[in-house]
């Protein structure tokens, strides 16, 4: 084989670069939020954490626009080759589904999702960290604060959440624990259903169900469980500190770190794909005025590191 | 919010209905061709040859009423961006803001973002009806007689017989009966650009086609004088001068006066937020054809609005205020005011709005009297399709009768966003 002039080395190598450029999408990875917040950019911390020094992250804010959303991942289709993997991670749903829209081709890991099943993000080359803590969590959690409840009642519309209501039925059987259920079609029902439960419940469990949850019923809902002394868990801190006792959520920096673990400890090229990761850490919201007036006492031992606490 | 003022020297031409020969070729020459462009001429033969001279010192009304038509202005629809996502806390989701699609002539404060385009098309269609609350289709007119013996007295020349037996012929009079028809249809082009995330810029450019018919109708009113005279002086002659009847009528199209705007997105705390606008109205237009003034127009604004969540949708009050420089042909400006607010809902995959506003403009300088104070009422409704695309309707009412109105003013329009 023939040398290579040397007078032609600057020559090549400028071609090579061209190429490169030309062919390479310069991330590993394209993290996607829906809108940036407090939770979103815990989770990039946390997948920093995992991947620094290992593959290069680019983090991108749609700001809630679908339309800059499409923008970024236009240019990532464009620049983006088989040569060259890459994976995107949202937070969001509707940062998933434009990516599902735009750049099916690219595997994909979720997060910040509710119900992603029926949203239709599923396939090979898609996979999640869920962002519910398992209801069997909650209700051990629910019985370390209130040890003496037994009949947990819940609130729910059949078309939005009955899988959750079935989850739960087996968690509180479980846990020697029985469940009370209440069906409502709207959230003008709410309130009676809520009137039929409180004297034979001994604490409220909240699923996601924007029938039951929104924000024309939630405040009566407070109410109605203060007056009643009825411990509540819920599903997000927001609610408890707007009057619910406590609530149990992925803590979002190890959901970072999670995906981080699922991008960066693996081979570059194999893919998420397939599965819903349940969060590996949990968070502890606790209201303690709320405790305070509807007689629970809280053990000191239940404020785990990291708790948070509204007073 | 306006797209330009139809030319007030419209009925101005008619000061010059009896004098002035006219060849019709603007719209401005429409109503000074009337009886064949020199004005009603009478019976010139006969007992007492005369040639009439009767003057236009009561075209007073119809030079308001041409001075009005500068007074007319058409909405221009406001550029708003499509939907957004925002985390809903008690949903625990990022859902689609319940935000309203916006007001459809009303501007609020909110800009479109960074490197976003709006465009969009819209139809206006009006026939105006009424002047200073009087019919449109029944307007009068009075001419008096020239000053033949230049005494300033219409009692004489009295002729035909001695002092109190006479006839004093000045005082005949002739009145025109006119229905006037004027309507206008205008499709804007419009498009708006987020600079940055504070800064939009926009064009409109009206396409306008206006008509105008004129039927006329005059009779001869003599002074009970002429009684004491065996002979008539004032009479029509339909075969070798002018019929009592004649119409005319003609039309136009073409580009209107453009506007260029920008918005400044101010202030922002909590849900209330405030931005400030910059409207140019360059005098594109022929102003001979009703299409535009031929002055620049200014008008900076400021824009308040806000956002609360009632019933699952969106309610969105705002108010514009501005004052606009050069507002019509005289030169005279105005204060600029829309008061209104606009509901938003989500319907399965669409949104869907409402919209309700107070338009107004009051002037400052009341230069010609005319339209100083107009008032309308807005009610439309805008629907977001396939993400983007946004179809609006909207009717506006006069509330007052101050200057040249339409019963209602109809408004189509189609805008998309990228």
């Amino acid at each position: 084989m023939s040398h290579i002039n040397s007078r032609y080395y600057p020559k090549i190598a400028c071609i090579a670069l061209a190429f490169l450029a030309q062919n390479m999408w310069s991330a590993d990875i394209l993290a996607l939020s829906t809108r940036g917040s407090d939770e979103t950019r815990e989770i990039l911390a946390g997948l920093r954490e995992v991947c620094a020094g290992k593959v290069e992250i680019a983090a991108y804010d749609m700001k809630g626009d679908p339309d800059i959303g499409k923008r970024i991942l236009r240019n990532l289709k464009r620049n983006h080759s088989t040569n060259n993997p890459c994976f995107i991670f949202t937070m969001g749903a509707p940062a998933t589904r434009l990516a599902r829209e735009e750049v099916p081709e690219i595997p994909l890991l979720y997060s910040m999702v509710l119900n992603p099943d029926k949203k239709g993000f599923t396939g090979a080359n898609v996979g999640g960290i869920d962002s519910e803590v398992p209801i069997k969590v909650q209700l051990q959690q629910l019985q370390q604060l209130v040890p003496s409840a037994q009949n947990i009642g819940v609130i729910f519309d059949p078309r939005n959440s009955e899988h959750k209501v079935a989850e739960a039925s087996s968690a509180a059987a479980e846990l020697g624990l029985t469940l009370v259920t209440r069906e409502v079609s709207s959230h003008k029902k709410v309130p009676r259903a809520m009137r039929s439960l409180v004297n034979h419940i001994d604490a409220l469990l909240l699923v996601t169900d924007s029938t039951v949850i929104n924000n024309d019923s939630f405040q009566f809902v407070i109410v109605t469980t203060l007056e009643n002394r009825i411990p509540t868990i819920a599903y997000t801190p927001y609610l408890v500190k707007a009057g619910f006792l406590c609530s149990v959520t992925p803590e979002y920096a190890s959901v970072g770190r999670q995906a981080g673990k699922i991008f960066c400890n693996n081979k570059i090229d194999s893919r998420p794909g397939g599965a819903t990761h349940p969060p590996a850490h949990f968070r502890l919201s606790i209201n303690l005025k709320t405790a305070l007036r509807i007689g629970v006492d809280v053990p000191h031992d239940a404020l785990a590191p990291g708790a948070q606490v509204f007073n | 919010m306006t797209i330009g003022r139809n030319n007030r020297i419209l009925f101005l031409g008619l000061i010059t209905v009896i004098t002035t020969p006219a060849f019709c070729t603007d719209l401005i020459d429409v109503i000074p061709s009337l009886y064949g462009g020199d004005g009603v001429t009478l019976f010139r033969a006969g007992t007492f040859p005369h040639d009439a001279h009767f003057t236009a010192d009561s075209l007073a009304k119809l030079s308001e009423l041409a001075n009005a038509t500068s007074e007319i202005s058409f909405p221009a629809p406001s550029s708003q961006g499509g939907f957004t996502y925002e985390f809903d806390p008690i949903l625990n989701e990022f859902v689609q803001s319940a935000n309203s699609l916006g007001p459809i002539f009303a501007e609020r404060a909110e800009t479109l973002g960074k490197g976003k385009l709006n465009i969009g098309m819209s139809y206006t269609s009006v026939k105006f009806t009424e002047y200073e609350g009087d019919d449109l289709g029944d307007i009068e007119v009075r001419f008096s007689h020239l000053d033949t013996n230049g005494d300033n007295d219409p009692n004489f020349p009295c002729i035909g017989g001695p002092p109190g037996d006479c006839y004093s012929f000045e005082k005949d009079k002739i009145v025109l009966n006119l229905d006037i028809e004027v309507e206008s249809e205008v499709v804007a082009l419009f498009a708006t650009y987020g600079i940055t995330n504070r800064l939009d810029v926009g064009i409109l450019v009206p396409v306008v086609h206006n008509t105008l018919s004129v039927s006329a109708s005059a009779r001869i009113e003599n002074d009970p004088s002429i009684n004491n005279v065996p002979f008539i002086v004032h009479q029509f002659d339909p075969v070798d001068q002018d019929s009592p009847d004649d119409a005319v009528s003609d039309s136009n199209t073409g580009i209107g006066d453009i506007l260029v705007r920008s918005k400044y997105h101010m202030w922002k705390s909590g849900s209330t937020q405030l931005a400030g606008t910059l409207e140019l109205r360059l005098p594109t237009g022929d102003a001979d054809n009703l299409r535009g003034i031929d002055r620049l127009g200014v008008r900076p604004s400021l824009v308040l609005s806000s956002s609360h969540k009632k019933g699952g949708g969106m309610f969105n009050p705002h108010i514009n205020l501005g004052y606009e420089f050069n507002a019509g042909q005289a030169g005279q400006d105005e204060v600029d005011y829309l008061i209104g607010f606009d509901y938003g809902r989500k319907f399965r995959d669409d949104l869907i709005t409402a919209a309700i506003d107070i338009i107004g403009s009051i002037e400052t300088n009341h230069k010609d009297n005319i339209g100083d104070d107009v008032m309308d009422l807005a009610i439309g409704g805008k629907w977001s399709f396939k993400g983007k695309n946004l179809l609006y309707l909207n009717f506006q009412f006069p509330l007052n009768d101050d200057g040249l109105r339409a019963d209602v003013i109809y408004t189509a329009g189609l805008e998309t966003s990228f």
